[in-house]
């Protein structure tokens, strides 16, 4: 038995669209040409990512992208066993924390390992062309060198 | 709070920014309060390093979609490794966040603060950004009436048009004013130099009294100010603008409460100000205002609020043309909201931008014809009943 009313409300925008910046751009289609790159501030001389017109710490302008190299070292790990409405998944999945020598950040994504640890090297496993459209997920997972 | 008040510190402001207003910028949130907060640095001739903290202003994070706006905004406005704060009162946030930055400096926590204020509404775009506002009404009284923020808006303009006698024309002249003053101003969305009372009158009927001319538009972009203490500020700056007075106010949250034709909420902020600046007379000692105008009426509800002009004494200034540029009350040189433009929290820093720029002689076209020594800005929020006011002066 209810005591009191309730009301019932769905208090969402339907869609949003977000832009993802004019280098943000840039790098997406980067990631459709299946190269990886990071942001470039040439007054500071660092290369970051996420991608952005600034460099975040000196608050330089970054206006260049410099492809780098799809393998990097995972910094640490870990394994998903259920998934967001607490369903036990067929098969554990593991996500990880990448970073590519040089580069400050780095990126998160799945990996595909058989004896993940830290520390090891593991290289971005492209999605087949016809099949990308300019996200993070055009990168499949990454997967031990 | 008494007018002899001994603050720690005096607190100036040394360099402001802002960006283009527009209905939909290419930048990120982030990218856009990086280039406002940017420009404010250089214009302070200051780097990110000697900034000892960061004041973040933005309205709903439902406008950009991130929920934990200030923390995703920190990146762009500088908040890496330096205390940081985002503050929030709704349309009343864009003053609100230099007031937070003031309290910072003022009590001696930080000597140079970076205030950055940004709002993208183009990201809820479907059905548009107003359904953000579906959900601040009270689920018991107002919400199964599925009311929209116009609704308000229109009754409040039709209620001090009765009280006050004012007609559709006169409240007309104060879009007409801030849309032309916006050609000058180097960011604005609406700049129109030709438009014409007519135009305001014949444009289409949203919620009647209120017509398309008479709202100000949806808005991206982002403002930047850099506050300095004394010492810092004579080593920056040999023109520094003081902050001499900060005041806010919430008045009761429901509508039926409040006194719809005199904003009670404004009144009380302005007092609280004035008493820190000094001022007993505003009419004589403000020399030029930015009132928050998201609507043409709310001006001339503002003026009056803040003790510019008696109580229905607004409509008449301006048809005598007091509140004009070459006017003896400069009111939104700017072009205010109506004509720059309303991203929210930054269109409320961008009035006390204008306010610095104007004290300082720096607002080129847009400058004042008489001499201004004291100004104010102004906004307006939350659920319509936050009331937040700076005064500053040379």
């Amino acid at each position: 038995m209810n005591r009191v009313k309730y009301f019932q409300e769905v208090m969402e925008i339907e869609a949003y669209v977000y832009t993802a910046g004019p280098i943000g751009t840039r790098w997406l289609q980067e990631l459709k040409n299946g190269r990886l790159t990071a942001a470039y501030c040439a007054k500071c001389g660092k290369l970051f990512l996420p991608p952005k017109m600034f460099e975040p710490e000196t608050f330089e302008e970054a206006v260049e992208l410099r492809p780098i190299d799809d393998v990097g070292v995972v910094e640490t790990y870990a394994v998903i066993h259920r998934g967001f409405d607490g369903e036990e998944l067929k098969e554990p999945v593991a996500v990880a924390f990448i970073r590519f020598p040089g580069v400050e950040g780095g990126l998160v994504h799945y990996v595909k390992a058989k004896e993940l640890r830290v520390g090891m090297r593991v290289r971005a496993r492209w999605r087949p062309v016809e099949q990308r459209v300019g996200s993070i997920t055009d990168i499949e997972c990454f997967e031990p060198v | 709070m008494s007018r002899n008040i001994n603050f720690k510190h005096r607190v100036a402001v040394v360099g402001a920014g802002m960006t283009l207003f527009r209905r939909r910028l290419l930048e990120t949130p982030q990218e856009l309060a990086w280039l406002a907060a940017k420009q404010a640095l250089e214009e302070a001739g200051l780097a990110l390093k000697d900034i000892d903290c960061v004041v973040i202003g933005s309205a709903p994070d439902a406008f950009d979609g991130v929920h934990m706006k200030g923390e995703y905004l920190a990146d762009g406005a500088g908040g890496w490794h330096k205390p940081v704060v985002r503050v929030y009162v709704g349309g009343a946030t864009g003053v609100f966040t230099p007031i937070a930055g003031w309290w910072h400096v003022a009590s001696g926590l930080c000597r140079k603060a970076l205030v950055v204020a940004e709002e993208k509404m183009s990201h809820a775009a479907k059905p548009h950004p107003q359904y953000v506002f579906r959900y601040i009404w009270d689920p018991i009284v107002e919400k199964p009436l599925n009311p929209n923020l116009i609704w308000i808006f229109a009754m409040e303009m039709h209620r001090y048009m009765y009280k006050c006698g004012v007609k559709k024309e006169d409240i007309a002249l104060v879009s007409v004013k801030n849309k032309r003053n916006a050609c000058g101003h180097p960011s604005a969305q609406l700049c129109d130099p030709n438009i014409t009372v007519d135009d305001v009158l014949k444009s289409e009927v949203l919620v009647w009294p209120v017509q398309r001319l008479d709202v100000s538009p949806v808005s991206d972009g982002a403002a930047a100010l850099v506050l300095a203490d004394e010492a810092e500020a004579r080593r920056i700056t040999d023109t520094p603008v003081w902050i001499k007075g900060i005041g806010f106010t919430l008045d009761t949250t429901h509508w039926t409460n409040r006194d719809l034709a005199y904003p009670e909420y404004v009144r009380r902020a302005a007092e609280m100000a004035y008493r820190m600046a000094g001022i007993d007379n505003p009419r004589k000692q403000i020399d030029v205002a930015e009132p928050y105008d998201p609507f043409d009426y709310k001006e001339l509800h503002h003026m009056e609020g803040l003790g510019l002009a008696k109580k229905c004494e607004a409509p008449i200034l301006t048809r005598e043309g007091v509140t004009q540029r070459d006017g003896d009350l400069p009111i939104n040189p700017s072009g205010g909201l109506l004509g720059v433009g309303n991203p929210i929290a930054a269109a409320g820093l961008m009035k006390v931008a204008e306010i610095f720029w104007q004290l300082r002689g720096e607002a080129g076209a847009r400058q004042v014809k008489k001499p201004v020594y004291t100004g104010l800005a102004q906004a307006w929020g939350d659920l319509m009943q936050a009331g937040t006011v700076i005064v500053l002066g040379i």
